[in-house]
C-alpha cells in the first residue's frame, strides 16, 4: 500500500546509520519504569551494534552471520544464528527490511506531506505476534522515535538523537570480540 | 571490542548480627526490585530485564528482553499462579513449578524464592547454610544451591545484589540493581 512504499522510501534513503538513544521501558501494571541510554550503528542489510549503558549495560551485535548478546552483569554472551534474529521486528525496522516487515505487520500512516514529520503504525497480522503495536516517528525523513508495545502491555519507547545518515563506517564496527571471562553460550540452529 | 570494565567493588556493608538481619528482613514484606535475570539451561539460554513486586504473599514478576521483545509476566499468590507470555497468552495453574516449566522451560520454587532473594532461608523446610560476615554466603535448600555473590546497602537494609541459584543443569543468575521497600 502507499504507507508501505512511503516507509520503504524513508528507510531506503540510507545504507549506514548511527544515533544515540534513550530508552524507556514501562508497563501497565506496577507503573514501574526502567530508563536506559546508549548508541546504535547500522549497516544494511543486516549488521548493527546496539550498546546500552549503565545501569542496564548490554551489547547486541549483528555481524551478518550471528547475533551476539553480551551482558556484563551476568558475564554472559549468547550467540544466535542471524536469520532467526533478523525476523524480529526491531531488527527488520533498523535494517529497513520492509518486505519482510510487511509479512508480519499491516503498515499504515505516513500521510503527511513529503519532508514533514511522519507517523507510521504497524499492527500485527497474526495474534501470535509478541507485539500488539509498533509506531515509528520520523522528523522530516530521519527516524526519531520507535515505540514497541507487546501483548502484555509492556511498552518500550526509544528516542533517537544525533542521528547520522550514511556515516563512514569502520569495517570492524560490527565484529564481536568475546570479552575476558565471559561465559559463551552458543544457540544452535533452532 | 567491548567497552566495559568491571567496576571496582563498593565497601562491603556491615550487618551487626545474623539475628538482626533475619528480623529486619522478616519485616520487609512489601518491596520492589529491578535488575536482570540470566537463565542457563539445556533447553533455553536467555537474559532479560527483571522487575519484581512483592506485597506480602502476592507477587508480580516481569521479564522483558532487549528492544521490547520476549515479554513474560508471572503473577500469583499461594495456591494460584498465572504466567502471561507476549504473543502466546495467559496460562494458569495451582502449582507454580509445573506451570513455569511448561511455559518458560525453566522453573524455580516461587514461594521459597521470595525468601532467598532477601538473603534468607525459606521457612518450613530444612537447609544447610554457610555464613560470611553475619550474612548468608551459601544455602542448600529443597534441592537448590543458592550462592550470594554480592550484597549492597539499600537505606537501612543490606540486601543481595548478585545471586546464583542452581539445580541440576539449570542455573539462574539474578542481578539486583535497585531495591525499593514499599511501606
Amino acid at each position: 500500500g502507499p504507507s508501505d512504499e512511503k516507509l520503504k522510501g524513508l528507510l531506503d534513503g540510507y545504507n549506514t546509520f548511527s544515533a544515540d538513544f534513550s530508552q524507556i521501558a514501562s508497563a501497565d501494571q506496577g507503573g514501574r519504569v526502567q530508563e536506559n541510554s546508549g548508541s546504535l550503528t547500522v549497516a544494511k542489510p543486516n549488521k548493527f551494534r546496539w550498546i546500552s549503558n549503565e545501569p542496564y549495560p548490554q551489547e547486541i551485535v549483528g555481524d551478518g552471520t550471528y547475533i551476539w548478546v553480551f551482558d556484563p552483569d551476568l558475564e554472559q554472551v549468547t550467540r544466535k544464528p542471524s536469520q532467526n534474529g533478523t525476523s524480529s521486528a526491531p531488527a527488520l525496522i533498523l535494517n529497513g527490511q520492509i518486505d519482510e516487515l510487511r509479512e508480519q505487520f499491516s503498515i499504515s500512516g505516513g500521510g503527511a506531506a513529503d519532508g514533514s514529520d511522519q507517523l507510521f503504525e504497524l499492527l500485527p497480522l497474526s495474534d501470535q505476534n509478541t507485539f500488539k503495536r509498533i509506531r515509528l516517528f520520523f522528523a522530516g525523513d530521519v527516524i526519531s522515535e520507535l515505540m514497541l508495545e507487546d501483548t502484555l502491555g509492556q511498552r518500550t519507547t526509544i528516542v533517537f538523537a544525533n542521528q547520522q545518515i550514511n556515516p563512514e563506517m569502520d569495517p570492524e564496527e560490527f565484529e564481536f570480540e568475546l570479552p575476558e571471562g565471559a561465559d559463551l553460550i552458543l544457540e544452535s540452529e533452532l | 571490542c567491548s567497552s566495559f570494565t568491571t567496576s571496582e567493588q563498593p565497601p562491603i556493608p556491615q550487618i551487626n548480627s545474623w539475628n538482626d538481619h533475619q528480623q529486619q528482613m522478616a519485616l520487609l514484606t512489601h518491596w520492589e526490585l529491578s535488575g536482570k535475570i540470566g537463565i542457563r539451561s539445556p533447553q533455553d539460554n536467555q537474559s532479560a530485564n527483571l522487575f519484581w513486586q512483592q506485597q506480602d504473599q502476592k507477587y508480580v514478576i516481569e521479564m522483558t528482553g532487549p528492544l521490547g521483545q520476549g515479554g513474560a509476566r508471572i503473577t500469583g499468590q499461594p495456591g494460584h499462579i498465572q504466567v502471561s507470555i507476549a504473543g502466546e497468552g495467559d496460562f494458569q495453574a495451582g502449582s507454580p513449578e509445573a506451570l513455569l516449566q511448561d511455559t518458560l522451560g525453566w522453573s524455580v520454587p516461587v514461594e521459597q524464592f521470595q525468601w532467598w532473594v532477601r538473603g534468607l532461608p525459606a521457612p518450613d523446610s530444612s537447609f544447610q547454610q554457610q555464613m560470611n560476615n553475619n550474612r548468608l554466603d551459601e544455602l542448600m535448600q529443597d534441592g537448590w544451591h543458592v550462592r550470594y555473590l554480592r550484597y549492597k546497602q539499600h537505606d537501612i537494609y543490606t540486601l543481595p545484589s548478585k545471586i546464583r541459584l542452581s539445580r541440576d543443569a539449570l542455573s539462574i543468575t539474578l542481578i539486583i540493581k535497585e531495591w525499593t521497600p514499599l511501606h
